[in-house]
């Protein structure tokens, strides 16, 4: 089930109000339960692949553990760590990889004019790139003796599967989420009004943003030739938004629903276009993927330790990675392959500091900053939402044959009703204004909450009725499914 | 304790207002539309007293069926619960169980028994009750969770329409609400047939096991209380692609056999050019009609008098 539907809608509430009812020690023993039902809600077949991918990881991990302790074999605790990522990767390569390792081996079997591989017919299980990942990072964890390998099986069990965060992240670290599993959550009604708070945020960002822009990006991107340059732009421009909305308000409901049941979820998103340089970008966009790939690839490659090239080949890798790791298509891999680069390029013109430097000192360097950010990441976008290279190639070529900018404000016009066009505009920017505080580092939910009642209540019923009247939802919209379940 | 009683009172009282926004304040919004005679159906059904003949099935009654001439043939009140196929066998089904005195008589015109046993499409027949309370007994509890879901994407319709100022209005065809009469039947003028309908649909649909359990619980339901039901003919369009007479004899038989309540009509009388259809398969011109309705009294009377027209197994 997905967060924006009415089986969620009933599923939570039920979850929580048993999850207070039941006494501690059957608590977690509930989310447990009520997680893989989450999860199976798709296809009961998932939560076998979720359990596999718990059981190796645990028994891995605390083989590590055993080794490195009891039989004091760096080794062997190697072996148990690595088995752990391969046996987990295979799975990952299997269901998410495989046709398209076949694809580009039949490309280059075809220049010789070889033989031809057929393609499996696989289903992608939802959140399977995020589980996966989140029950590496544990292992790794354990081998470092950052956690102790957890002997509970089904308290890790529920680490692994917790529902809030289970489909699309945030990718959890085990010595934040896992000891919550072991704390008393009380029902604290001034944290719970925050998470809910959250989740209505989320709602907010997705079926309002998210979905209404997605209906004339979908448009523009799918029929990019009837379209000029200027309309490709702006669709691109508008994508960067729907992406973020779409993203970050499935992140703030994942936060939001936990909090209600009383974990801390790490943030995802820190307010990323307002950012100064790619690398500021980047410590503020899906915060728990970007620090995944920094703590576990990252840092083993050798990180900045070995001299500036070597940090440079290991940037362009763990872009290149996360490039892979969104989708198995060239079209994502250049996506991250062009970060990377924007990466490099700062580094070695000295700008990612001194981006930061002045931002500080002007505020209209600041926007100056912002807006190249900005334009650098989304041009990159373009990649990330085309459906293939050709039609990238297609959508560049269109931008400089067809410019078109005086069909730009018309297209705008016609594409969306006035009242929602201007909801549309409202919206995005009390987005950017709670964007803001979250750049000063302010969370904007308390600050609602500390507000007299009169205000709280003008908040809550105008994201209400913003949601109602012009939110995209009901099953017949398609683009009501998150854009993050595909990875 | 008194801050968690004070937070599930704010949380009742803001749910509570949410429901009166959905449902008293926005909803209704399609009480000009075709699905609203549903409303003037059912009331209909509630105020005749005594016994009477009710007409279930789909929109091949609503633009076939003559509900006065039924009426004046058997000197008894008649009601024409036909509506939109869209709805499903099911909902269409439910109207019998709205005022079911003894004596009456169901007269069942699916166009199909091969149902799935659900509401096909609960969005429409949200448009259909809307906030029409009485008309929720025509939901049975097992759709309810199909209705339930099927809320969200009525709802955001709904919204639309009344944010601009849109909603509860007729079309100028004779898909909106006052094109019934009292009786229930289309009554919006249809002199002859328009152009490019497609017959391409018409086809044999074998009964399936869950329609003709329904249907027999459906009977039985009805027998308690005194009442009968019976199974007559839907209109066929006669064109090249139509099947065979022998194949509309077989799936009568079938019919016949796999359920309790008689089937009063051989299936081939319903048979018409396709002049007699006025904007698709299964919608009736004016004199395809009135053609149908005498075929359907011939039935009715063949029954009274105690003939069979198929022996149930």
């Amino acid at each position: 089930m997905i967060f924006n539907s009415v089986s969620y809608l009933l599923f939570f509430p039920v979850v929580t109000i048993l999850y207070f009812a039941f006494p501690k020690k059957l608590r977690n023993a509930w989310l447990l339960i009520a997680s893989y039902f989450f999860y199976m809600n798709w296809n009961a077949a998932y939560g076998l692949l979720l359990l596999g991918s718990t059981v190796i990881t645990y028994l891995c991990s605390l083989l590590v553990e055993w080794a490195k302790e009891k039989k004091q074999s760096v080794r062997l605790a190697k072996a148990a760590m690595a088995a752990s990522f391969l046996l987990n990767l295979g799975l990952l390569f299997y269901f998410k990889y495989l046709n398209f390792a076949i694809t580009n081996l039949n490309r280059i079997s075809s220049l010789f004019h070889g033989r031809q591989l057929s393609a499996f017919d696989i289903l992608l299980p939802v959140g399977i790139s995020f589980y996966i990942f989140q029950a590496l990072g544990y292992t790794m964890d354990v081998y470092r003796g950052k956690i102790k390998a957890c002997r509970n099986f089904f308290r890790y069990a529920l680490f692994v599967s917790f529902f809030p965060q289970l489909v699309a992240g945030p990718i959890e670290r085990s010595d934040n989420l896992l000891p919550q599993f072991e704390e008393e959550h009380t029902f604290d009604t001034d944290r719970i009004r925050e998470g809910l708070l959250w989740m209505l945020w989320g709602l907010f960002l997705k079926i309002v943003i998210a979905d209404n822009l997605s209906v004339y990006i979908t448009e523009i991107y799918d029929n990019y030739l009837a379209y000029t340059g200027a309309e490709i732009v702006f669709a691109t421009v508008l994508f960067a938004f729907q992406i973020y909305c779409d993203f970050g308000g499935y992140s703030y409901i994942a936060i939001g629903s936990a909090k209600v049941l009383g974990f801390r979820l790490m943030d995802n998103f820190k307010a990323p276009y307002l950012a100064v340089s790619v690398h500021d970008f980047w410590r503020r966009w899906h915060i728990s993927l970007t620090s995944w790939f920094t703590d576990y690839l990252y840092i083993p490659l050798g990180g900045n330790r070995k001299g500036k090239l070597r940090k440079y080949l290991n940037v362009m890798i763990v872009f290149l990675t996360s490039g892979l790791w969104h989708g198995a298509d060239w079209t994502y891999v250049i996506w991250g392959g062009i970060n990377g680069l924007y990466m490099v390029i700062e580094e070695v013109t000295g700008y990612r500091k001194k981006a930061v430097r002045l931002a500080e000192k002007s505020l209209s360097y600041r926007i100056f900053a912002g807006i190249l950010t900005f334009a650098l990441v989304d041009f990159s976008w373009l990649f990330f939402r085309a459906s293939s290279l050709d039609d990238v190639v297609g959508m560049l070529r269109q931008i400089k044959a067809v410019p078109g900018f005086h069909r730009l404000f018309g297209a705008v016009f016609a594409g969306m009703e006035p009242s929602l066009l201007l909801a549309v505009t409202l919206a995005l920017l009390l987005m950017w204004q709670v964007d803001r505080l979250l750049y000063r580092e302010k969370n904007a939910a308390m600050l609602v909450l500390s507000q007299g009642w009169f205000a709280r209540y003008l908040v809550y019923g105008g994201l209400l009725l913003f949601i109602l009247l012009f939110g995209v939802y009901g099953y017949e919209y398609a683009q009501t499914a998150f854009i993050y379940f595909q990875f | 304790m008194k801050k968690k009683v004070l937070f599930f009172g704010k949380l009742f009282i803001v749910t509570l207002l949410l429901f009166v926004f959905c449902f008293g304040v926005v909803m209704p919004q399609y009480t000009g539309n075709y699905q609203a005679s549903m409303v003037d159906k059912a009331a209909r059904l509630r105020s005749v007293e005594g016994p009477k003949i009710v007409l279930i099935g789909n929109s091949n009654l609503a633009f076939g069926m003559d509900s006065q001439m039924l009426e004046e043939a058997f000197s008894m009140p008649v009601v024409n619960m036909g509506l939109h196929g869209g709805v499903g066998n099911v909902f269409n089904e439910q109207a019998a169980r709205l005022n079911v005195t003894p004596g009456d008589i169901y007269v069942v015109c699916h166009s199909n028994y091969d149902d799935t046993d659900a509401i096909k499409n609960p969005e429409l027949a949200w448009i259909t009750i809307e906030n029409h309370y009485e008309l929720y007994k025509l939901i049975r509890p097992k759709d309810w969770w199909d209705m339930i879901r099927a809320y969200p994407t009525y709802l955001r319709k709904c919204l639309g329409q009344w944010r601009n100022e849109s909603g509860n209005q007729e079309t100028n065809d004779c898909y909106r609400r006052s094109a019934f009469n009292a009786y229930g039947d289309v009554y919006y003028p249809r002199p002859q047939s328009e152009e490019g309908i497609d017959f391409s649909p018409v086809a044999i649909h074998h009964i399936n096991e869950t329609t003709a359990k329904r249907l027999n619980t459906l009977y039985d339901d009805l027998q308690k209380q005194g009442a009968d039901m019976v199974v007559a003919g839907y209109p066929i369009a006669e064109y090249e692609g139509t099947p065979e007479r022998a194949a509309y004899d077989e799936m009568g038989q079938e019919i016949a056999d796999a359920l309790d309540a008689a089937v009063i009509s051989d299936f081939n009388d319903y048979r018409y050019p396709t002049s007699y259809f006025y904007n698709t398969y299964m919608h009736l011109t004016d004199e395809g009609t009135k053609a149908r309705t005498q075929q359907l009294i011939k039935d009715l009377q063949a029954y009274m008098d105690g003939e069979a027209k198929y022996e149930n197994k």
